[in-house]
């Protein structure tokens, strides 16, 4: 089967720990991802989304000011964000969080921590069922 | 009746919505996932108590079905949604009959899928993911370790403060929040660096703080206890790592049965006591709950601390150890500068570097050949040269400033644990947090501030009961102030306690011989004995101070900082610590003197007067040495380069001058042959040979380009 995965697509990742950014590039990259940008915290991810065309965002649950499923809340108002893939990194043990995210329209989550292997189902799964609906 | 009708139909379009959605389900599909579960909340919200208790039940458990197919934890996806899709017809029977069919055919297969799908047997289907693989490249990263060492310390600081600020505000969830944020975060990197303990741990805590988020678990000053000893734990292991990665030596072993054994109690402790709701189904939280959740509740605090059960006897039950002024913001986001981690090495060598530019700056501009140029232009770019200069070296100076926040903060757990293990009650109030100190200095008063913060609150505030019987209120109030005064940075530690007592005090001293029996002392003299060598009032060695490290270590310390201690004692009212410290250790202002051939530079804090001493006012004694007469006062008089072997003969006291130097109380004039001005000096090491030399605290390179001594007065006494 081939892949539904565009690779040339730019990846927002969004955490405010720099290293969980840093692992989740190098993890991105050895998928195929090559056009990366990051964010500390949902304002500046929202600002990014405004200016840059994104096609996948990654972002951690757990995060100061702005919570990724608030930061997910936030960028489901934006007409241009309706159908932006959204993947929410999460932790075990936060399980009641993830129905929370999917309910406020989450594309995929992946808890941490993860393989290259099981981030690429995640985003494929999110890929295939964008082009199934198109 | 209208009104009804029409909410009859509402719920039967959601029921039929619902039904539709059931069909269109796939495991992979959140968008859709999430839609039904969104219309599940609201049909159960709608209907509410309208809902039988059966069919209250088959909804919730649809709504677990549905919540276990996100998370992944059922074994097969398509007999889930198959199950989903008949639980909702179950319900759209139940609503247009008024119950189901317990022998129909929807109903046989719900219950077996039900059961085929293990649907009793909790706990998650999926397994979890191991560390092993593609990680373990990432673990060999050093800089990535090194990276997240430091910011996992980082994100640890300041939540001592956060701890002691819940035990306060026990309701604060946004507390509870900036507390859980930080381990949650290091456990899901650790887990990605293969630091398997640090995991665990991290784990284990953020178990224990989520209970609280949801309210099952209390904030209980054991709670707080516990919490704080992890913190410790994280700390040290991430230290640990940290030298490991430095010195290449193997990883420490940490044990953490102990912690695990102390949160498995705690948590063991609450699920005992009776749950909060009489339901026991666990609900799963959507968005609104937890927005509810937020608001700290008001009306019916869930369980107060007090109630919890005393597991290891009264004394655990939260004492009231009250709010912090200052740190209210402190579960809060506190606003943030654009910041850059440099090496600490790199700006000293630019302060230095500073010190010099500034002192060739001067010898140029002091350059006899200069004088004679009559450029204006070249004249006005040297002066706007030296400007630039100074500035330049005022800022490179300000790079090792800090704000003296991060140890007034280590004093708030500190203080918390000390009154916990006293039994007194303390309020704690911080303020100046924002002055900024030498990062050298800060570092070199910690362990002073330890001392005097410990000994307030051991010593100088007393019991709540004590106090009540004073007439004053049970918390014994504490200060911590920072704030700058000149060029000094002036610390204050006060207490609201029974102030110093001088009758002990003057017994001790006696005793030990420091007095002689006869001798009669003014009131802050008494009080001054306490910083003597070996002198401890205590009645008796307490747990928590007492360790036979005297207030003349405090004393020494910061005197070797340059700086000086003084106390203001009311018995009965209380007792106030000063510590004033230069603001940063490389400059000196100081006075520059000139004797013979030689330059001394004398530190302008301790300079009282300068005289011109009269042939009248100089006196000989016997056993006494040289003295002069300052406004009737006899102060022994040195001559300096007698004390260094300079070269340099005697000359009459009346052809120099006489400045009147104050140390310790003590006074003692020093003669010189002239002063040569003022200015700020940087302090350079004498290096090796002279390091120890007794009187001197180090050189400077003088504005015409020669070595000046720095004297230190302490060697002059």
């Amino acid at each position: 089967m081939s892949k539904a995965i565009d690779y040339s697509i730019k990846v927002l990742v969004v955490d405010d720990f720099a290293t969980m950014r840093k692992i989740i590039r190098n993890v991105l990259k050895q998928i195929g991802f090559d056009n990366i940008t990051e964010a500390e915290d949902g304002a500046a991810a929202l600002q990014i989304l405004k200016q840059e065309k994104i096609g996948l965002v990654v972002t951690d649950w757990n995060m100061p000011n702005m919570s990724g499923l608030e930061l997910l809340q936030n960028l489901r108002q934006m007409p241009e964000c309706a159908r932006l893939p959204v993947l929410m990194v999460t932790a075990e043990g936060l399980k009641e969080n993830v129905l929370a995210a999917v309910k406020a329209g989450v594309s995929n989550y992946v808890v941490k921590p993860f393989t290259a292997e099981v981030l690429e189902e995640k985003i494929e799964a999110i890929f295939q069922k964008l082009a199934a609906s198109a | 009746m209208s009104e009804d009708a029409a909410n009859l139909e509402k719920t039967a379009a959601r029921l039929e919505q619902l039904a539709l959605k059931a069909v269109m389900l796939s495991e992979d599909d959140h968008l859709s996932l999430g839609a039904f579960l969104t219309d599940l909340d609201d049909l159960r919200k709608t209907l509410g108590d309208a809902l039988s208790p059966a069919a209250a039940d088959l909804l919730l458990q649809v709504e677990e079905v549905a919540n276990r197919l996100v998370r992944h934890e059922l074994p097969a996806a398509a007999p889930t949604v198959e199950l989903l899709g008949l639980g909702i017809s179950l319900l759209q029977q139940w609503f247009q009959k008024g119950s189901w069919s317990e022998s129909g055919e929807e109903w046989r297969t719900y219950c077996t899928l039900l059961k085929d799908l293990g649907f009793d047997l909790p706990g998650p289907a999926e397994p979890t993911p191991s560390s092993q693989g593609a990680e373990r490249a990432l673990a060999d990263d050093p800089d990535l370790l090194a990276g997240f060492l430091a910011e996992a310390l980082e994100h640890l600081e300041g939540i001592e403060t956060r701890l002691v600020h819940l035990e306060q505000h026990p309701h604060d969830l946004e507390a509870v929040n900036a507390i859980f944020r930080p381990f949650h975060t290091i456990k899901g990197v650790a887990g990605f660096l293969n630091l398997t303990p640090i995991q665990e741990l991290g784990h284990a805590v953020e178990f224990l703080l989520d209970d609280v988020r949801s309210g099952q678990l209390p904030v209980s000053s054991d709670l707080v206890d516990t919490v704080l000893a992890g913190v410790d734990l994280l700390k040290a292991m991430l230290t640990d790592v940290q030298e490991a990665l430095n010195g290449a030596r193997s990883l420490g072993e940490f044990d953490l049965a102990p912690l695990q054994e102390r949160i498995r109690a705690l948590r063991a402790a609450a699920s005992s006591s009776p749950p909060l709701e009489a339901a026991g189904k666990k609900e799963p939280l959507s968005p609104e709950k937890l927005a509810e959740s937020q608001t700290p509740p008001s009306a019916s605090p869930a369980r107060p601390a007090e109630d919890t059960p005393g597991e290891e006897g009264n004394d655990r039950v939260m004492r009231p150890f009250s709010p912090l002024t200052s740190s209210s913001r402190a579960g809060g986001a506190a606003a943030v500068n654009a910041t850059i981690k440099v090496d600490l090495a790199k700006v000293d060598l630019l302060a230095d570097l500073m010190g010099e530019l500034v002192i060739i700056q001067s010898q140029v501009r002091q350059n006899p050949a200069l004088a004679a140029v009559t450029d204006q232009k070249l004249t006005r770019d040297l002066g706007q040269m030296a400007r630039i200069t100074s500035e330049l070296q005022r800022i490179s100076m300000s790079l090792r400033m800090v704000p003296i926040s991060a140890t007034f903060r280590k004093m708030v757990r500190l203080v918390r644990d000390l009154a916990h293990k006293v039994g007194k009650s303390v309020d704690l109030t911080l303020e100046g947090e924002d002055t900024e100190i030498d990062r050298n200095v800060v570092e070199a008063i910690y362990e002073p501030l330890v001392h005097l913060v410990r000994n307030a609150v051991d010593h100088g505030l007393e019991t709540p009961a004590e106090r009540q019987a004073k007439g004053k209120p049970p918390a014994g109030r504490l200060w911590l102030r920072a704030y700058q005064k000149g060029g000094n940075i002036l610390i204050e530690i006060e207490d609201d306690g029974r102030g110093l007592d001088r009758e002990a005090i003057l017994a001790r001293a006696r005793e030990k011989g420091l007095v002689g029996p006869g001798d009669s002392l003014a009131s802050p003299q008494v009080d001054h004995l306490i910083f003597e060598p070996g002198f401890s009032t205590a009645c008796q060695v307490t747990e928590v101070s007492g360790r036979g490290v005297g207030l003349d270590v405090v004393k020494e310390t910061v005197e070797g900082l340059r700086g000086k201690i003084d106390l203001a004692s009311r018995p009965g009212e209380g007792c106030r610590f000063t510590l004033r410290l230069p603001l940063t250790l490389a400059i000196i202002d100081g006075l520059v003197v000139r004797v013979g051939q030689e330059r001394y530079i004398i530190p302008a804090v301790g300079v009282r007067e300068t005289v011109h001493p009269q042939a009248r006012d100089y006196f000989t004694v016997a056993g006494q040495g040289e003295l002069i007469r300052v406004r009737s006062q006899l102060i022994p008089l040195v001559r300096l380069h007698r004390l260094f072997g300079a070269d340099h003969r005697d000359m009459p006291v009346t052809a120099g001058l006489a400045l009147v130097v104050e140390h310790e109380g003590g006074l003692k004039a020093l003669l010189v042959d002239e002063i040569l001005g003022k200015q700020e000096v940087v302090i350079k090491s004498l290096g090796p040979l002279l390091q120890n030399a007794k009187g001197l605290a180090g050189g400077a390179i003088l504005g015409d380009g020669r070595v000046g001594l720095i004297l230190e007065l302490g060697g002059v006494f």
